[in-house]
């Protein structure tokens, strides 16, 4: 593995490998000394060409705990568009020796057109409508944690699944590692061939939940709508939303994920978001467990 | 100069000696002979040039000369991705003897000045520029051109070019107005909302990518409507660049109604799918997208039974700038000009499409559906001729592309398939 550019192409013996990896970084992270050596000669570029809060952060500190030197960048795509390409941006912060580049970037393939073009190794931390490889693992170690296994678990997606790049690697990830997968969300926000990945599908909100063993809530992304696909996020919430009561009715305790940030009371309510069904901050907590596994075993191959 | 093209095999479906292998001299831009070559009276001095296959069993073929339908050469505007010298050159070394070129240059073609901008080579080049006009000022799909008075001064066609004529009020005018001059529209047919912020083919690969696809029913829904309107008015409509199996369904079932209708296929869009946009390579965004597999399938049989007529190269060549980016930043369009004729050929054959079929998609039916001369092979007729040979297989390197443009989507392919030699306008032009 020379690149973590996304989960489709991914063996599943190294989505395994990254799992059992995380689970000892996770051990480290909740020792009093945090801070392992590893990366101690690997210098790692964070470049965010999109807004993130949490991924960054989460990068940041998995860079931190395996001791590596980290330099950020963070810029939006528009000032792309006033002259500086991404490839000479990169190969610009390459260019002071960098070892490896942790992307995020709007548009779909971005990594992969880095991965092609330039040396260092090129982690993808979200491009686009096309894949967030580490939120999926972080999902698939968060089930694994909760529930012991991935293997015959049903998952269902609920939400903006068209313009999710989780729901895709989300897809990728529980399907590779046994588990059934269920999208579920307005017509117009599903892509119209979802079923040719192997995925059931449904526009009910209630039949979803009662399918599931575990409901992946994701976040509505008016950022990334350019048209109208719902009329209004009232609707949407009323429709859509899950808050606890839908969730008592269920004739089995589900568990309740989310990749945040929550747009409380529009996909989740407070009640349900807080419930103690929710794993959304142990999620958090995996997300910089997993990514240091995941550098760990890209540097390992350098 | 004598030229002696020897012991060739004419491919050229209506004429007198098709499928026969003969010996054809050309002298001052005309053919002069055409012999047997075991009979042969003519023989070769030290001062005539012969072009003869050096293996008995890959004899070189020749046709009319081969005619594009539909290519840019982003001149004047973008003249770092193309010129029309460049353009030109490219035309003439891939065996092309007229290029009609789209009018989505910068200024728009809508003026007798812009046509004479075009056509200033044609008396000095092998190849001839075919100038297209536009429909409406600048594309916008809103003003009529004085096309009476463009037809007049050049132009071959009328079509708002890589734009498509939305606007079915002046879809019915423009077919109308036509009329008269017995002029042919070209429409690329495409609902521009259906298809907004699209990237590439809507189905699987395209949900697989997490792309905005663009669906078939973006092409489908303007022929279906656009035929209704030429059903109503009459004239002569063209889709230019079809890709969908759909389409050809409902422009097969209007030519069996009797209606004026006719298209073309760009060569890539025969050869290549969606799979190939899985990686996120620039060369293979092109629009119309490349589709399935099964759409492949359905334009190869159209092409056999002439539902499509012809094969254009659909030539939009892009500069770095516009291609080394991120996907959905990079333009839209793939130099082929090059490799269209090996592309058609390579890939008929795993389609039993025959050779006769090809060329005639290039060299007869464009010109037909145009109303321009149809060159013929006949002693005392100008040489206007294409040798090709169909044997010869070449690995399509930058290095090889004469384009200025190297985003070509064979690169690093084995094709199959070069013209060797051409003429036209009293000239020649042969490969090293």
């Amino acid at each position: 593995m020379k690149h973590l550019l996304g989960i489709k192409d991914l063996p599943t013996s190294q989505i395994e490998n990254i799992l059992t990896t995380a689970r000892e970084f996770k051990e480290v992270i909740n020792r009093p000394i945090k801070k392992v050596p590893s990366l101690r000669d690997i210098t790692i570029a964070n470049v965010f060409f999109e807004n993130s809060t949490r991924t960054r952060i989460s990068f940041e500190l998995a860079e931190k705990r395996l001791s590596a030197d980290i330099v950020n960048f963070s810029a939006s795509t528009s000032s792309v568009k006033k002259g500086e390409t991404l490839l000479d941006t990169v190969n610009n912060i390459l260019a002071m020796k960098v070892d490896m580049i942790v992307i995020r970037h709007s548009s779909v393939g971005a990594p992969h057109f880095l991965a092609r073009h330039i040396n260092a190794s090129v982690v993808n931390a979200g491009d686009g409508t096309h894949e967030h490889p580490t939120q999926a693992l972080l999902d698939a170690y968060s089930v694994w944690e909760k529930l012991g296994t991935i293997e015959g678990k049903k998952i269902a997606l609920i939400g903006d699944i068209l313009h999710s790049r989780v729901a895709l690697s989300n897809i990728f990830v529980f399907q590779k590692l046994g588990a059934e997968v269920m999208v579920c969300g307005p017509p117009t926000l599903l892509p119209k061939h979802i079923e040719a990945l192997g995925v059931k599908v449904t526009t009910k909100l209630h039949e979803a939940l009662q399918w599931c063993d575990v409901a992946n809530v994701l976040r509505i992304q008016l950022e990334r709508q350019q048209i109208k696909y719902f009329p209004s996020l009232r609707e949407y919430s009323l429709y859509y939303g899950i808050n606890q009561a839908m969730l008592n009715q269920l004739d089995k305790e589900i568990v309740l994920m989310h990749p945040g940030p929550i747009n409380r009371g529009v996909e989740l309510s407070s009640d349900a978001a807080d419930s103690p069904q929710a794993i959304i901050l142990d999620q958090v907590e995996n997300g910089v467990a997993v990514r240091m596994a995941v550098l760990y075993l890209l540097a390992e191959q350098r | 100069m004598r030229y002696c093209l020897k012991n060739v095999k004419i491919i050229n479906k209506n004429a007198t000696f098709h499928q026969q292998n003969k010996n054809i001299w050309i002298e001052n831009g005309y053919i002069t002979h055409i012999e047997n070559p075991q009979e042969a009276l003519q023989k070769p001095t030290a001062d005539d040039k012969v072009i003869e296959a050096t293996k008995v069993d890959e004899a070189y073929c020749v046709s009319i000369g081969w005619f594009d339908m539909c290519a840019n050469f982003q001149d004047p505007g973008q003249e770092s991705k193309e010129t029309l010298r460049s353009g030109l050159q490219t035309a003439m070394q891939a065996g092309f003897t007229e290029v009609c070129l789209q009018p989505n240059t910068n200024p728009v073609v809508q003026t007798k000045s812009d046509i004479a901008y075009l056509t200033q080579y044609n008396a000095s080049h092998l190849t001839t520029l075919h100038p297209i006009a536009a429909i409406t000022q600048q594309t916008n799909g809103k003003d009529l051109n004085d096309m009476i008075d463009l037809y007049h001064a050049g132009a071959v066609a009328f079509s708002d070019g890589n734009k498509t004529l939305w606007n079915t009020d002046l879809l019915l005018k423009t077919l109308q107005y036509l009329q008269p001059l017995n002029a042919l529209l070209i429409q690329k047919p495409n609902d521009a909302l259906l298809s907004q912020f699209g990237l590439m083919n809507e189905g699987i690969v395209s949900t697989q990518l997490g792309m905005k696809g663009i669906p078939h029913l973006a092409e489908e829904i303007c022929i279906s409507r656009d035929i209704d309107i030429l059903r109503y008015v009459g004239g002569k409509l063209h889709f230019n660049t079809i890709s969908s199996s759909k389409s050809l369904k409902q422009i097969k079932a209007a030519q069996e109604e009797g209606l004026a209708v006719t298209c073309d296929v760009a060569a890539h869009q025969l050869c290549l799918d969606d799979s190939f946009l899985a990686s996120f390579d620039t060369r293979f965004k092109v629009f119309p997208p490349l589709r399935t597999q099964n759409d492949i399938k359905s334009l190869w049989e159209g092409l056999e039974k002439g539902i499509i007529g012809v094969v254009v190269s659909d030539h939009q060549p892009q500069d770095e700038e516009s291609k080394q980016v991120e996907f959905d930043m990079a333009e839209f369009g793939a130099s082929t000009l090059d490799t269209t004729f090996a592309a058609l050929y390579t890939y008929s054959q795993q389609y039993n499409v025959s050779l006769t079929t090809c060329i005639e998609a290039i060299t007869s039916q464009p010109r037909s559906i145009l109303s321009l001369p149809i060159p013929t092979i006949e002693v005392g007729a100008k040489a206007n001729l294409t040798v090709f040979s169909p044997k010869k297989e070449w690995v399509v390197t930058p290095e090889v592309l004469v384009s200025n443009s190297k985003h070509n989507p064979f690169l690093r392919q084995t094709l199959q398939g070069k013209a060797i030699a051409c003429f036209n306008n009293k000239q020649a032009y042969l490969a090293q």
